[in-house]
């Protein structure tokens, strides 16, 4: 019960009016000035470096500077139908092979944790060791490429566009195979059988009744798809060959000293463009052929033993397919030589001793990682909070962190280091980042939509309630938050650090700024 | 220098071996820590972690 505070009373016992006291003291709310701190600093990492990519390149635009570069023009054409052939390649390939995959899968397999791992290894790895992979299997002394010769069969050359697209495809594929899966799965169970029932074959329930409602999720894939090979620097570089890309041009423009340096500005601007068309027609494309439904906890399994026997060898043969590489890696770790024989001369553990021997890269890797990752969960907490109180701000930021996704590594690489470079002209450099300092900036930048991910999804599983009876109790915003909303996103917290250090550790695309190249 | 420069700068150079070992160490990582957040995902599933 409420009791009111003593107040002060004449001789005679009545009630005096209270006297007046100090105006309250506004509280200053902590969180929400931690929520647009970090707001900020998102603004700082994501929009500065890649809004002054694209007011120099208007800038030069604008006041005619391409006139002394003829050939400019034509070489951007030839470079974004490359990339556009390329990216479209992979896209109809990948998609083409996850969609049975992951009907397979989902109605006909029974569960096999063997067979999901196979088929989501490459997961794993950096699309660069894949290509490394692609080099050790089918290079110009390569092992495949080796066996063949000997029985007369000549492979075609690897380096080029065929490199690149055999890497992307084998890489690809888990990231379209689980998007489509998930879709699969979100199919009511009813409906399908209601199909069945109604006289359909598998084939048919499955082309006019499941893949109609899992439509936004190929879509997706195909987003995914398309937007991971458009943007992927790494694979061009190794098995690229003769066959330029927009991001390996930007990278090798950028970090070469004997170009114009307006160039590798330019191709970014052109390469932001392009992704965020894309990215905007498939979302418009995803609510166009979007279905409301409710989440089945079960899926439809069709009863069917020939299709049993077919979706396990097309599903094996995938994975094995998807395999091979890691085991030529792990072989040819460990290989004196490997090329004209099916399997290597000898064996040696050199290669890991002289690793031993040089621990620099390892003990950098660790230690970015390390520094990079609490920072980036940090400003994924805040994020999410302000996520999920909503309100415009809020939608923005979600925006905002779907960027970094969307658009090419090295292409955010350029744009901080090219921002750097502005403030240390204008004597604003703070020694703390500078160097390793501004890597660790570029992985937050670029791998903040991984955490972000994670806390937004585990801030909207929060029961409010919670929060809101430790309010009317009389505790501060403040303290809610570290004392009841916090310790139910412990779990969130660690599988966001996970994830965020699994992908800055493997990053490639900022390499840029390892150079020290700037301007 | 990190890993994936070193692997990439060995590859380039032809050094498979090297870049080979670099790989295996940096996917060693990576599963380790694949691993651990899936175990944090099954041990969240099953309540073990939540307040």
């Amino acid at each position: 019960m409420h009791t009111p505070p003593a107040g002060r009373a004449d001789r005679a016992g009545r009630d005096l009016p209270a006297a007046p006291g100090p105006p309250p003291v506004p509280r200053v709310d902590f969180l929400r000035v931690a929520e647009i701190l970090a707001a900020a600093c998102l603004v700082v990492l994501v929009i500065v470096p890649l809004a002054a990519i694209l007011v120099d390149s208007v800038t030069l635009v604008a006041s005619g500077g391409l006139g002394d570069l003829p050939d400019f023009l034509p070489h951007l054409m030839r470079l974004t139908r490359n990339s556009l052939f390329l990216a479209g390649t992979v896209t109809i390939v990948v998609v083409g092979l996850s969609m049975p995959l992951a009907a397979f899968m989902t109605r006909a397999l029974r569960e096999n944790s063997m067979l999901k791992l196979g088929l989501t290894l490459p997961l794993l790895a950096p699309p660069f060791v894949s290509a490394f992979a692609t080099i050790v299997l089918f290079g110009r002394v390569g092992v495949v490429t080796q066996v063949l010769a000997r029985i007369g069969i000549v492979m075609p050359d690897i380096y080029g566009f065929l490199g690149i697209a055999v890497t992307h495809v084998m890489h690809l594929l888990p990231l379209a195979y689980l998007t489509i899966a998930a879709g699969l799965q979100s199919v009511p169970r009813a409906v399908e059988e209601s199909a069945i029932s109604l006289g359909s074959s598998p084939f048919q329930a499955i082309t006019r009744v499941v893949l109609p409602y899992a439509a936004p999720h190929v879509y997706m894939a195909a987003l995914l798809v398309f937007l991971a090979s458009f943007g992927d620097v790494g694979a061009p570089l190794l098995v690229g060959g003769q066959y330029l890309v927009l991001p390996t041009e930007a990278f090798t423009r950028f970090i070469s000293f004997m170009v114009d340096r307006r160039v590798p500005v330019l191709l970014s601007s052109w390469i932001v463009l392009i992704s965020v068309c894309v990215m905007f027609a498939v979302r418009a494309l995803m609510r166009r052929t979007a279905i409301a439904h409710t989440f089945t906890a079960t899926t439809y399994t069709y009863d069917a033993p020939r299709l049993r026997v077919v979706g396990a060898v097309f599903c094996g043969g995938v994975a094995l397919i998807l395999f091979v590489p890691y085991l030529a890696i792990l072989v040819s770790s460990v290989a004196t030589v490997w090329g004209p024989d099916l399997l290597p001369r000898a064996l040696t553990f050199d290669h890991y001793q002289a690793l031993w021997r040089s621990v620099g890269p390892l003990r950098n890797s660790l230690v970015i990682s390390g520094v990079a990752t609490p920072l980036a969960v940090l400003l994924a907490l805040a994020i999410g909070r302000l996520v999920r109180e909503g309100g415009r701000l809020g939608a923005a930021m979600d925006f905002l962190t779907l960027l970094p996704f969307v658009i090419s590594g090295v292409v955010l690489g350029i744009g901080i280091v090219r921002v750097y470079a502005q403030l240390e002209a204008a004597g604003l450099t703070v020694a703390l980042l500078s160097g390793p300092g501004l890597l660790v900036i570029a992985m937050v930048s670029r791998r903040i939509p991984y955490p972000v991910r994670v806390m937004n999804a585990s801030f909207m599983r929060i029961d409010r309630s919670l929060e809101e009876c430790s309010v009317s109790l009389g505790a501060s915003s403040a303290t809610t938050f570290a004392r009841v909303t916090l310790p139910q996103l412990y779990p969130a917290i660690l599988a966001a650090s996970t994830i965020t250090f699994i992908q800055v550790i493997r990053e490639l695309g900022p390499r840029s700024l390892s150079t020290g190249r700037v301007g | 220098m990190t890993l994936p420069v070193q692997i990439y700068g060995h590859a380039l150079e032809g050094n498979l071996g090297r870049a080979g070992a670099v790989s295996m160490v940096l996917l060693a990582l990576v599963a380790v820590g694949t691993l651990a957040a899936n175990l944090l995902a099954s041990r969240r599933s099953a309540g073990g972690l939540s307040a």
